[in-house]
């Protein structure tokens, strides 16, 4: 096992394939008030790189981050730091004209097609909206021999490398005899095109009009995802939540994107429906050689339809690799967890379960150290500790998360000044808490001393070094310390946990070992 | 806590059920002669899509069908035996006493079926189908509870949750004041909620979705109802809150004798808590069987393919198997089979005969399956009669 450092995929030899590099995103919501000056660390320094042409899955739960991030990606929010580079460009730093262009190249296709939809109109307006906000299509024209002539007409624009990634016709000038070519996706007969050779021009006439030509766009896309022609005057509510889909999946591709991110797009759908829209996206992506961000807390679908696989968990990439690799053979805590939560549509398998506790602490509060270290299972004891009861030991940590919670939940007003006060006591019921939390177990020596000492501390109102004195005795390296990424296998996939460091068991042989027994 | 037992097996029995939404446009039939058992500290579940009926079948057990909805037709009967005698006692003008020689007439919605040697009732039902909405709301949250989907509506925003427990609290079992607050506390404690005597006085905003769905299973279990309707409990919450919340449901079963009604869409989940499982498709039930047989040996084309079309199944090839088309609504009386259209093993009777439930073969007694295709041991033409016949004229005029 070797830490890698921040860059997990530099010295991969595939560099020129990549489409979006992310470095450290971060992305923070608030913490700028006068009052409110902790911020939301909704993505908190992720890294990863996406391939032409794959797709890569971003599994967590709610609240993981995996949605802001993936807005972040098309900047639909303002990243707070670190950098995203979209085909070798710096896309944070985008602006104008550039951002417009960029826009067009990146697409999203939204959970809830029920709100993404706007009920109003047609579902050929819907398709047809992103085309007229970017004035498809820009028939931009590409001259062969044809020596210093210029391109001139009314509609049509000379092709110009930084505006358009290819121009979508093309007229060939040799011979005399113009040749004209026009590209697939523009429904444009060569026949309606008119070219003239001048001394110093090529006069384009295109004999249509661009809204035909975008409605003719409009029809083509909905034949592509599915979708029958007389839907074009129908409205949205006229629609199944599949078609609905379907409809937001062919306004994401009105511009030819080359990336689109997928945000749970399956999510509200039917198992057989949802069967459908995958099947549907995977032909896409070999259409039209598409590259997905797909994001989904569904890891069924997740393992059936991504390539690689990021697994998140408050703000955090805990886990990244193939998908194959991440299911068959989890190496972080987390993704353990994650993993044997899922329930198999096969009662007869007998799988053993780690039952998490809690639920994930908030963003706003995340715990110094690992970002799992309250819940993880496998989490790295102190050394006086190692062998102690897991009765015993999860009685502790429940303990401290209950201190944990009361100390950051949000107080009313008059509940503060009646503690400031001294009026009145947050933990007047710490007796019946301990009672609670360790009933009738039978505490070792050492334990009973330092909790003890703790209650005492907390009778004595000073809750805050009671805390410190428990996490002093109690906690190990998973608190103190942020983990590093390790690289857990030849394929490059990465995990970060203290575990993988060869001090520590590794996490599943500890699970084998301790866990589950 | 063990109950006395009648000798009856079933807690509940839904006969041919019956329950359509009448719009100006259309009358849907969103439960179509819909018939099932639910045992003693048994969990049964009713699968399917939207819109086949399973939530419409739930809510008409608790008498929650909303105009322009209306049972039309069938029984409910709910044989826990306390409720039995207090409703024998409360309502005795609507009781037919099998045991002494009466019938049941129209508006009886109460069945003594027997009685021991003192007069008291061992043995009987109360029909819900049937009975006026009083005595519904009698039986709702006390011997019958339900826990519903989005635990952030099914909780009122504006009071704490140990509130919202102790309103059940007082309206059935007459709790009140700090004897209902300790009560409250140990409910809450009871699904596992720590921290509780803090807890009970914190309003549902300052709960995880997870510990408000808890809440909500504690409020459900206030009145120690011995039938528990889950309306797909689990599906607005994370794989491992959901794990937990399963694992506090099998728990308290144990615990408590519960029967469980378990609705959901999730066949990983069925397969995970259910005994026996129902499939639904428009209104009817298609397929039921043990989990065991029904995941291991679906026979309905359906069940089939709704199995085959989950990602974690299909582990061999690249593409996903679909079922092709939509559900139909069911909107006018079945008189072929709903799911023709979209069967791959269709054939010309399935256009004529309305399918019943049958033995899919006769080694098999404990799985039926709606389709012509069944038995499977009995030649095709045989077994189409048998389904023809089955279908009566009554039901079709239906």
């Amino acid at each position: 096992m070797s830490t890698t450092d921040s860059n997990p995929t530099t010295e991969s030899a595939a560099e020129e394939d990549t489409l979006v590099r992310v470095r450290d995103l971060k992305t923070y919501y608030g913490g700028d008030g006068v009052f409110d000056n902790k911020p939301v660390k909704a993505v908190d320094g992720v890294s990863f790189d996406i391939k032409r042409g794959e797709t890569l899955g971003l599994v967590g739960e709610s609240g993981c981050g995996k949605t802001t991030l993936g807005r972040t990606l098309i900047r639909l929010e303002q990243a707070t730091a670190g950098e995203v580079s979209y085909d070798g460009t710096d896309a944070t730093a985008l602006s104008g004209k550039a951002l417009k262009q960029w826009r067009r190249n990146v697409q999203m296709v939204f959970q809830d097609p029920d709100s993404s939809l706007n009920e109003r109109m047609t579902i050929g307006e819907i398709v047809q909206e992103p085309l007229d906000v970017h004035d498809w299509p820009y028939l931009s024209v590409a001259l062969d021999d044809a020596g210093d002539r210029e391109v001139a007409g009314d509609m049509v624009a000379a092709f110009d490398i930084d505006a358009h990634d290819r121009p979508d016709i093309t007229v060939d000038v040799e011979g005399g005899q113009p040749a004209v070519t026009i590209r697939e996706e523009i429904p444009l007969e060569p026949e309606r095109v008119d070219v003239t050779v001048n001394d110093d021009t090529v006069r384009v006439r295109v004999n249509t009009t661009k809204r035909r030509l975008r409605r003719a766009r409009v029809r083509e896309l909905l034949d592509t995802v599915g979708l029958q022609p007389e839907h074009y005057y129908r409205y949205p509510h006229q629609f199944s939540g599949g078609q609905k889909q379907r409809i937001g999946i062919a306004r994401a591709l009105a511009l030819e994107p080359d990336f689109v991110i997928l945000d749970e797009p399956v999510s509200a759908l039917d198992a057989s429906v949802q069967a459908k829209i995958l099947n549907l996206l995977e032909d896409l992506q070999d259409e039209f050689d598409l590259t997905y961000l797909f994001i989904a807390h569904d890891l069924a679908v997740v393992e059936h339809i991504c390539d690689r696989v990021a697994v998140m968990y408050l703000g955090n990439v805990m886990e990244l690799g193939p998908s194959a690799e991440v299911f068959d053979d989890p190496a972080n805590p987390y993704t353990h967890s994650l993993l044997s939560a899922i329930p198999e549509p096969d009662p007869t398998a007998d799988k053993q379960r780690i039952t998490l506790r809690g639920t994930p602490p908030s963003p706003r509060d995340p715990p110094s150290g690992c970002a799992f270290s309250t819940r993880c299972p496998m989490k790295i004891r102190p050394e006086a500790y190692e062998d102690i009861d897991n009765e015993v030991w999860e009685a502790i940590e429940v303990f401290r998360d209950v201190l944990r919670q009361r100390e950051s939940r949000e107080k009313s007003v008059t509940q503060q000044v009646f503690e400031l006060a001294g009026l009145s006591d947050p933990y007047e019921d710490i007796d019946s808490l301990v009672d609670e939390v360790f009933g009738d177990l039978d505490l070792p020596s050492a334990v009973e001393t330092h909790l003890e000492d703790a209650v005492e501390q907390i009778r004595a109102g000073e809750s805050d070094a009671a805390r410190a004195a428990l996490r002093e005795e109690f906690g190990s390296v998973c608190e103190r310390e942020r983990p590093a990424d390790h690289q857990v296998s030849t394929s490059g996939r990465r995990s970060r946990c203290h575990r993988h460091q060869d001090e520590y068991e590794e996490p599943d042989e500890y699970l084998e070992t301790h866990v589950l027994d | 806590m063990t109950r006395a037992r009648p000798d009856t097996d079933a807690i509940l029995s839904v006969e041919d059920i019956h329950t359509a939404f009448f719009t100006e446009k259309e009358t849907v039939r969103a439960a179509d002669g819909v018939s099932f058992d639910i045992g003693y500290g048994e969990t049964v579940g009713i699968v399917g899509e939207s819109g086949s009926g399973k939530s419409v079948t739930a809510r008409s057990i608790m008498g929650l069908v909303e105009s322009p909805g209306k049972i039309t037709d069938g029984h409910i009967k709910y044989r826990g035996i306390e409720t039995v005698q207090e409703f024998e006692d409360r309502y005795n003008r609507s009781t037919a006493d099998l045991s002494a020689g009466d019938t049941v007439g129209d508006g009886d919605f109460v069945v003594v079926e027997e009685r021991d040697a003192e007069g008291v009732v061992t043995d009987g039902y109360v029909d819900i189908a049937n009975m006026p909405e009083n005595a519904r709301q009698r039986l709702r949250g006390s011997a019958i509870s339900m826990v519903f989907q989005d635990p952030l509506t099914s909780l009122n925003p504006v009071y704490t949750v140990g509130n919202q427990i102790k309103e059940a609290l007082r309206l059935h079992q007459d709790l009140r004041g700090r004897e209902a607050t300790r009560e409250a506390i140990e409910l809450l404690e009871a699904v596992g909620i720590p921290d509780a005597p803090r807890r009970v006085n914190e309003y549902p905003h300052e709960f995880s979705g997870g510990m408000r769905q808890r809440a909500v299973i504690a409020t459900a279990l206030a009145c120690d109802p011995e039938l528990l309707i889950c309306d797909e409990p689990t599906t607005a919450l994370d794989v491992t809150i959901q794990a937990q919340i399963l694992e506090l449901l099998k728990e308290l079963q144990e615990e408590r004798d519960l029967s469980i009604m378990f609705i959901t869409h999730d066949m990983g989940v069925v397969a995970e808590i259910c005994d026996r499982v129902n499939v639904m498709y428009a209104g009817e039930l298609v397929e039921r069987a043990s989990a065991v047989e029904l995941f291991g040996n679906p026979k309905h084309p359906y069940t089939q393919g709704l199995l085959d079309s989950i990602p974690s199944r299909n582990t061999g090839g690249d593409r996903l198997s679909i079922i092709e088309g939509d559900v139909e609504t069911p909107n006018e009386p079945a008189t072929y089979c709903r799911f023709a259209p979209r069967c791959p093993k269709a054939f010309d009777d399935c256009d004529h005969v309305h399918p019943v439930l049958v033995d899919v073969n006769e080694e098999n007694e404990d799985h039926e399956a709606a389709c012509l295709l069944y038995p499977e041991d009995e030649p095709q033409e045989a077994a189409v009669e048998r389904h023809r016949s089955q279908t009566t004229g009554a039901e079709v005029e239906r």
